[in-house]
């Protein structure tokens, strides 16, 4: 975040209705030393707004990686889900399921709409942000994506 | 079986007898053979000679008189007196032979004492009545002799010690006879010809062609009895069948030509003689009535006639009858049967009903009337599965009729139908018709059956389930609410921990340098409190999935599921090397996964609250039948009785977390698994004796 590094920013959006877990998981991200531009939505619609540059949206970047929470107000995380994997634009974009849920029924359901990886948030924030810097180092550093969608 | 007594008896020696008798002692004497024919007689009265018996109607009154004898004679008793419709006094005795009453001895006529004013008077007005020569008669009454009841008495005691070597005799007789039968062709009909003794009475009037052997066979064989009837002079032609069926020969009825009629039961005489004054104008009849064989038992007849016609301005009927008697108790024993099943369909108080074999309504009780509002009268006996319409608005086969014939298109309209080999068909639906939201019943049918085992009809009756429905229908949306509620409430109740723990984490972190040991002591604390409840809630949420995330039951060998819990285990027995020994353990209809579960807390426990140096744990069942019952015991630290059912609730603990860490979860999850399973978990214990948990599974294979 120093502005320093020449490498571009990686574009996060963060779909998150919860204000104390927004701020953590924004502590948790800022432990990384990786260069993020952190984007966040508080809705299901915002969340595809977003995605697909409607309105005041139109300027923003399309995201390296998404963390969504299932419950979520005005449009269920699941069929953010279900819309990002059906767009072919967007399909591509990982996806990290972030709930408190851990019911194998979500879980289950969740990787049938292809999320790219399911997260049960864990009270502890030192766990949590551990498991946060495993997350961005291995979809934001190890593997390689496709930069636009197919 | 029929015995005739001339076969047997030797009657000439027996009138020889009674002759001889009669010139000894005056006593008169006859035999009269149970179907009326008189076979000896000796030094009967004048009186009865001459005058009863020698004037038509007074002879009339004398055969009833013979039948009321045969009547009392029948009822058991060795002896009868009795006074005989012409006031005179006589005793009769029976000879029953192998059990068959063939004939009575009878003595008399005598008076017990001289004929009084009275009894002077009778006789005097009994000449006038038969047109008697009025001082013959009065002189032969003079002659019959007064005896005392003492001599009565010995008199009657020689005849029935006279009876009895006739039985004796006639006994050994019949003996021999059948076994001279075992060789004998059957006996030829022209050997009884009875044809050729009645006919020539009235030959050339009515009778057949008695010249006609062959026609005289056939008639005598057919196995209804064949007769002509006159209706003034009564019978003058009736087949040889008649002795088989009734024990009169054919003889006797055509010489007492209305002993037919007179033996017809008395609440049948009226309708026969309108269907006989009804024949004479349609030239037919077609009746049934009772009559009364020789021996006195009824027999039930269906007479129809053949031809009816008029001959010199008498009627003369050609009928034949025949003998009903059997088919009329099958069909009374079935009625009563019948009656019988529709009174006790009646008497239940659950709305019933059942149908014949051809689904024809023989039974609706007052409970259905209730029901249906639809009344017995307005439905018995309709088919065509009228007796649906009230159920379900429409006719179509319901259970009772499924029971009979399956039919898988009717049987899928059920909420639930059943059928196991032997036991009632049962079901569930719904009706939208009955009551003001409509009513769920629960049937069962059952097929019912003759004594042969032949289906005969079937029977349903329901029961009206609604309120019990509508309780267990609620009671499941609580459950599943609560169980609803434990699952949002613990999913929601992470989110402000997260967020109370993770900032406490934060601050900890970022500005603990500011704090000192005890502030950062207290954050501490807070985290591990926080730690914990997160437990506690995680807990919750297993314990509201047990029903609602359940798996499904399976078959499973209970021997791997344990072995596969000792391997969950492994760390902890690696650390406390307890000595595990395990029985064989049958294969049961379980979750599997729940019951590794509920082995793993269990075992768990056996050896953490365990302070021996080697915890010995023994697993095992018996089988009881119905469940098998399950035991882990151990020689642990042991509970106090008072605490046997507290440690089943969740979060209840008996030890702090120091002691022996845990949440209280473990067995509130085993409580509810083993509930989940239709079984009980108990335990038995005292303090430092070690404990044995027990547990039941359902041994339905």
């Amino acid at each position: 975040m120093t502005g320093i590094n020449s490498i571009k920013p990686a574009n996060v959006l963060l779909v998150e209705d919860n204000e104390d877990d927004i701020e953590l998981t924004l502590e948790a991200l800022k432990e990384s030393k990786l260069h993020m531009k952190i984007h966040v939505v508080t809705d299901g619609i915002s969340a595809m707004a977003f995605l697909r540059r409607d309105g005041e949206h139109s300027d923003k970047p399309r995201p390296d990686l998404i963390f969504l929470d299932l419950n979520l107000p005005l449009m269920d995380g699941r069929e953010v889900l279900k819309q990002i994997k059906a767009d072919q634009n967007l399909a591509s974009i990982p996806v990290v399921v972030l709930t408190t849920s851990e019911d194998e029924e979500d879980i289950l359901k969740a990787y049938e709409l292809h999320a790219n990886c399911y997260v049960t948030k864990p009270v502890d924030f030192i766990k949590f942000s551990e498991l946060i810097k495993q997350i961005e180092g291995f979809w934001l550093q190890l593997v390689k994506l496709p930069h636009k969608g197919l | 079986m029929d015995i005739d007594v001339r076969e047997i008896i030797n009657i000439p020696k027996i009138q020889s007898m009674g002759e001889a008798l009669f010139a000894a002692t005056g006593i008169a004497s006859a035999m009269v053979a149970i179907n009326g024919e008189m076979l000896t007689r000796s030094g009967w009265r004048a009186a009865c000679t001459q005058f009863h018996r020698n004037h038509p109607e007074a002879f009339q009154a004398c055969k009833k008189s013979n039948i009321l004898v045969r009547d009392g004679l029948l009822e058991g008793k060795k002896q009868v007196v009795y006074t005989c419709p012409h006031g005179l006094i006589g005793a009769a005795a029976p000879i029953i032979i192998d059990g068959n009453h063939v004939a009575n001895i009878i003595t008399g006529q005598f008076f017990f004492h001289k004929p009084d004013e009275k009894e002077w008077h009778f006789f005097q007005e009994q000449t006038e009545k038969y047109g008697f020569d009025k001082k013959a008669y009065l002189e032969a009454i003079s002659k019959i002799p007064v005896i005392t009841e003492d001599r009565l008495d010995s008199i009657m005691d020689y005849l029935s010690r006279f009876a009895e070597i006739i039985e004796e005799l006639g006994y050994a007789n019949l003996k021999s006879k059948k076994i001279e039968k075992q060789f004998d062709l059957p006996r030829d009909v022209a050997e009884n010809p009875v044809l050729e003794r009645a006919g020539p009475l009235h030959a050339g009037t009515c009778g057949f062609n008695e010249s006609d052997q062959r026609y005289n066979n056939l008639i005598d064989n057919l196995p209804d009895i064949l007769y002509r009837f006159c209706e003034k002079k009564g019978f003058f032609f009736v087949s040889n069948r008649v002795e088989r069926i009734l024990g009169y020969r054919a003889q006797y009825l055509t010489e007492n030509p209305f002993a037919w009629k007179e033996s017809i039961h008395p609440e049948d005489k009226k309708s026969v003689e309108r269907a006989l004054s009804k024949a004479k104008k349609e030239g037919f009849f077609d009746i049934s009535y009772r009559i009364k064989d020789a021996k006195g038992n009824w027999h039930w007849f269906r007479d129809r006639s053949i031809s009816i016609f008029e001959k010199a301005g008498e009627f003369i009927i050609e009928a034949l009858a025949s003998d009903i008697t059997q088919r009329v108790k099958v069909e009374k024993a079935l009625a009563d049967s019948q009656r019988q099943l529709t009174d006790i369909i009646e008497f239940l108080p659950f709305p019933t009903w059942a149908i014949d074999n051809e689904s024809r309504l023989i039974a609706w009780n007052r409970a259905v009337e209730r029901l249906t509002g639809v009344e017995k009268k307005a439905i018995l006996g309709k088919g065509d599965y009228a007796y649906a319409v009230p159920f379900y608005g429409e006719a179509r086969p319901i259970l009772i009729d499924l029971i009979l014939k399956r039919d898988e298109q009717w049987e899928k309209k059920y909420i639930s139908i059943e059928e196991e080999e032997d036991i009632p068909m049962l079901s569930v639906s719904f009706h939208p018709l009955l009551g003001e939201q409509g009513r769920y019943l629960a049937g069962a049918a059952t097929k019912l059956y003759d004594a042969q085992g032949n289906i005969v009809g079937a029977i349903e009756t329901v029961r009206d389930i609604t309120d019990q429905r509508k309780a267990e229908e609620k009671l499941k949306r609580s459950n599943q609410d609560l169980e609803h509620f434990a699952y949002v409430a613990s999913h929601d109740l992470q989110e402000p921990l997260r967020a109370i723990v993770g900032f406490l984490q934060l601050l900890e972190k970022r500005l603990g340098d500011q704090l000192d040991e005890k502030g950062k002591h207290y954050i501490n604390r807070s985290v591990k409190a926080g730690h914990r409840m997160q437990k506690m809630i995680q807990e919750m949420l297993t314990l509201s999935r047990v029903n609602t995330k359940g798996g499904t039951f399976k078959l499973a060998d209970l021997n791997i599921i344990i072995q596969k819990t000792l391997d969950d285990l492994h760390s902890i027995i690696d650390q406390k090397k307890p000595r595990i020994t395990c029985a064989k353990l049958p294969t049961v209809n379980v979750d599997a996964d729940q019951i590794r579960s509920l082995f793993q807390n269990l075992i768990l426990n056996a050896i953490k609250y365990n302070e021996s140096d080697t915890p010995v744990i023994e697993i095992g069942s018996r089988d009881d039948g119905k469940y098998y019952r399950f035991f882990i015991k151990d020689n642990g630290i042991g509970i106090e009785p008072m605490f046997h059912k507290r440690i089943f609730l969740i979060f209840q603990r008996l030890h702090t977390n120091k002691e022996y860490p845990g949440t209280g979860l473990g067995l509130a999850l085993c409580k509810k698994i083993v509930e989940r399973h239709a079984g009980t978990i108990w335990v038995e214990s005292r303090p430092q004796e070690g404990s044995v948990f027990y547990f039941t599974l359902s041994a339905k294979r």
